[in-house]
């Protein structure tokens, strides 16, 4: 009895050390490899927004499938900050009286806006539909890995966790110095 | 023993080495990904700033008086907006003073002087200490005295200004006009040394002072790091030396391995060496091209009067020229 429970241990230490170990061993670089690739992916996405000063939906199309050759699926978010400068005034008894200052606002647009922006739906395919930034915009891109990797699950059953926390994720971009349209 | 018991001894003893060594490599492999992650969000934001100062390249003209500090200020600002935005912190004020501190030390180079943009500590008017960042004075290039009298104070492009100490004159010109007077000045390239020196050692003397009011200040205020003097390559401080730019260090964003992140970079701004472009006609057939190109300076030359100057290649070509074969413009 005593002989079969040392079997078993083995059996399963064996199962973990030749198959399990190399295998996750494999998949880590693996993930290191996608991170380079979404890395540079997202780089070249960014700079390329931030040169021209929009997005066509082959650009964003293109990114997309270069980002997804890596064989996880990512959740992408794209920011486009709008720097406005307004007036400040102030409230008085005669009504607003300008301060002579002015602010600088910073208002967030989703990938929500843009993405409706580059695919409006079926009927509006005639049209040039591209989203245009201004000079001095901030615009950036975030791409974070949905669900797990392959490395992430095995070392989670290995280990017995969850890991919740993306494996891969990169933001890139900066301002926009181009407004080439 | 069986053959199972000594796999599975030889398994319990390898084991742990082989857990920690690959623990310490996934470390360093991610450490070497973070920093490479700060160095382009750092790189990117500069360049951000010297996008914004060649924007406003007005204001640095040749000779004109007019008053940069706005530029200044926008620049500086640019920059920090864009790590903001990158760390995805802005409008998260704990955090933003997090990241100005990674910053601690910006230096603005103008074409006749540069100032600092670093942290520094004042108190307010409610008597509170404040550290933040502040615009240090104006600082020129000064350099050695030249023939045991002549004080010279250099500026990114040719031009420099004298100082007499026997005769207490002021004078000031291009570096050409003082060949006679000044040896060194005879050829271009004595010149380019004395004035690459000149400036780089008033940037780094200025800065080692810098570092250690910093270090001062640190030890009053319980800070973790101590600012350090960076090490800059030749190359870069020859590219910093041309041109109005945006020299930044960062320091202390954290790391998981190692030496402690440090990272330096520059923006130039292509404001004062950007060539312009000339237009010429050459056998009835309008060209434009850089002024620095051979063909140009060779066949035609400078005053041959039917020549026509540029701002953008845009808007030569809008004119009906065709881009120099020679140079490419």
């Amino acid at each position: 009895m005593e002989n079969l429970w040392w079997k078993v241990f083995a059996l399963i230490l064996c199962a973990t050390l030749l198959f399990l170990a190399p295998l996750l061993n494999i998949l880590e670089r693996q993930d290191d490899i996608a991170y380079n690739v979404v890395f540079a992916e997202c780089n070249r996405f960014a700079d390329a927004c931030r040169d021209t000063g929009y997005i066509t939906p082959n650009m964003y199309q293109e990114f997309v499938e270069r980002i997804n050759s890596t064989g996880n699926t990512y959740e992408i978010k794209l920011f486009h900050i709008n720097r406005t400068v307004i007036p400040v005034y102030t409230q008085t008894e005669g009504g607003l009286t300008f301060t002579g200052e002015y602010e600088v606002s910073h208002i967030l647009i989703d990938e929500k806006e843009i993405l409706d922006t580059l695919f409006p739906g079926e009927d509006h395919l005639e049209e040039l539909n591209r989203y245009e930034f201004k000079m001095g915009d901030f615009f950036f891109v975030e791409v974070k890995n949905r669900g797990k990797t392959m490395a992430t699950a095995v070392r989670d059953m290995i280990l017995f966790s969850d890991t919740q926390t993306p494996s891969i994720f990169v933001r890139a971009g900066g301002m926009v110095r181009n407004e080439a349209y | 023993m069986k053959l199972t018991s000594f796999a599975i001894l030889f398994i319990v003893i390898i084991l742990p080495f082989l857990f920690i060594t690959g623990h310490q490599l996934t470390i360093i492999n991610e450490d070497t990904m973070l920093r490479a992650y700060y160095d382009s969000v750092i790189d990117n934001a500069v360049q951000d700033a010297a996008f914004v100062i060649s924007q406003n390249a007005k204001n640095f003209s040749y000779g004109s008086k007019s008053d940069t500090s706005a530029v200044k200020e926008l620049a500086v600002q640019t920059f920090f907006d864009s790590l903001y935005h990158s760390f995805n912190v802005h409008e998260n004020p704990a955090s933003m003073t997090r990241v100005q501190f990674c910053a601690p030390v910006l230096i603005f180079i103008e074409e006749d002087g540069f100032s600092l943009y670093a942290i520094n500590s004042y108190l307010n008017e409610k008597n509170y200490t404040v550290m933040k960042h502040c615009w240090f004075p104006k600082k020129h290039y000064i350099g050695e005295l030249l023939e045991e009298r002549y004080s010279v104070r250099y500026t990114l492009g040719n031009r420099v200004y004298v100082f007499d100490t026997v005769t207490s004159l002021f004078m000031e010109g291009e570096y050409t006009e003082f060949k006679d007077d000044i040896s060194f000045f005879a050829s271009r390239e004595s010149f380019e040394v004395l004035r690459n020196n000149a400036i780089r050692q008033s940037i780094e003397r200025e800065f080692a002072l810098y570092i250690r009011k910093y270090n001062n200040l640190r030890h009053k205020s319980n800070f973790a790091l101590e600012l350090q003097f960076p090490v800059i390559d030749d190359e870069d401080w020859v590219r910093a030396l041309n041109d109005v730019g945006l020299l930044v260090f960062a320091q202390g964003f954290p790391v998981l391995y190692g030496q402690k992140y440090e990272h330096y970079a520059l923006g130039g701004a292509r404001v004062i060496r950007k060539a312009p472009i000339v237009g010429y006609k050459y056998y009835d057939q309008p060209y434009y091209c850089r002024t620095s190109c051979n063909f140009y300076s060779d066949i035609i030359g400078e005053d041959s009067g039917n020549t026509i100057y540029f701002t953008h290649s845009v808007e030569a070509a809008k004119n009906g020229y065709y881009p120099c074969p020679y140079c490419r413009p």
